[in-house]
């Protein structure tokens, strides 16, 4: 940090830097194309609608398959060999779906504490994203493990011997899980994780001394 | 004026009346940030959505106009130019065009946009809140900075603009 001692105004008046900003309102044409304000706010608020709309139907996608699957899994428990793992396996599931639902609200929903300054805005929008990286990042422990237990509880439950089909479900179901993850990686390496450095970066850069 | 909870008429007049009272702020942080006018097109919508998300949240504690500048700022400087972005630019696609036109007819003013988009991220928001005007206390309390360090990024800066244009002549 230097030790200048700022005056009060910034910029004098004289400066001719200062002087074209000043008189660019009626010296230069830049206008916001839309003049119809009225028609913008509820544009606006239509592409906001949209937005709360698409987070419902997203976190449906995530607890309904969640909750069928679970349902299913524990109406069918009482015909299974081992009712008390194949309950478990239905658990599971709905947890690692409520989870998912929970994350998903929390995120959308967190303060983004509109109002505060701006390096206190990208200091909560970088712990919200690196959350979300984070989350990707370690998808094999929260998501991929939980299924993989899961059907291995299903398979458990319904007794019998050990095969050459469950040997190919297992192939699958691994190359299934395979490619989740893989996917799931890659969202949070090339979304996430850009991000997450860019907003490092600025923090550094706002602290830095100049 | 802060809005009752949720009152969805109460927010859009809010909201209409910041872009009557202030639009003068997003045009030029859009013009400052935005290296072309696709980019212009996308920040702005941004910026606008950004600003309706926040309406609720507003509690007159603050100017508008303070509030408004740390909310644009806030998303130019984080404003990543990806395919992503694209992807929420057709998302948004409900929004009116809210660009803002470029004259870019050689006046001293868009010579002044160009250098300022030289300068990194924040040296650019604190050129522009000081060339609005805005006295350092206020400066540090919009972008978070300490006084002696905008005094300290405007000097250089002033410098790397008159650099530019002077260079640009």
């Amino acid at each position: 940090m230097t030790d200048q001692t700022p005056s009060d105004d910034p910029f004098d008046m004289d400066d001719p830097i200062a002087r074209a900003w000043a008189d660019q309102d009626q010296t230069s044409s830049p206008s916001l194309r839309s003049t119809d304000l009225a028609g913008l706010a509820d544009s606006v608020a239509r592409a906001h609608r949209k937005e709360q709309r698409l987070l419902i139907w997203l976190n449906a996608q995530e607890v309904l398959p969640s909750v069928a699957i679970a349902a299913l899994v524990s109406i069918r428990a009482s015909d299974s060999a081992r009712p008390a793992a194949t309950l478990l396996a239905a658990a599971i599931v709905l947890a690692v779906g409520c989870f998912l639902a929970i994350t998903s609200i929390r995120h959308h929903r967190a303060d983004r504490g509109w109002g505060t300054s701006v390096r206190d805005q990208l200091a909560r929008r970088l712990a919200q994203v690196d959350h979300r990286a984070r989350l990707f990042r370690n998808v094999a422990w929260w998501y991929l493990l939980p299924c993989a237990t899961a059907i291995a509880l299903l398979r458990y439950g319904a007794g019998g011997d050990v095969g050459t089909p469950d040997l190919i479900a297992a192939i699958l179901a691994v190359g299934f899980l395979a490619v989740l993850y893989w996917f799931n990686r890659r969202v949070g390496r090339t979304r996430y994780e850009p991000e997450v450095e860019q907003l490092r970066a600025l923090l550094v850069d706002f602290d830095r001394a100049v | 004026m802060a809005p009752d909870d949720r009152d969805p008429d109460n927010e859009r007049d809010i909201f209409a009346g910041w872009m009557t009272d202030h639009r003068g702020i997003v045009i030029k942080i859009v013009r400052s940030f935005a290296p072309d006018p696709t980019d212009a097109d996308d920040l702005a919508q941004e910026i606008a959505l950004a600003l309706w998300r926040s309406v609720p949240s507003f509690r007159g504690d603050s100017k508008p106009s303070t509030w408004i500048w740390r909310i644009a700022l806030n998303r130019a400087i984080s404003w990543r130019r990806t395919a992503e972005d694209h992807c929420l630019a057709i998302h948004h696609a409900g929004v009116e065009p809210l660009a803002v036109d470029r004259a870019d007819d050689g006046l001293l003013v868009d010579r002044i946009y160009e250098a300022i988009r030289t300068l990194p991220a924040i040296d650019r928001s604190v050129v522009v809140l000081a060339l609005e005007g805005l006295r350092y206390a206020e400066i540090a309390e919009i972008t978070g900075l300490t006084e002696t360090n905008v005094g300290a990024r405007l000097s250089r800066a002033r410098t790397r603009l008159s650099q530019h244009l002077e260079d640009a002549r």
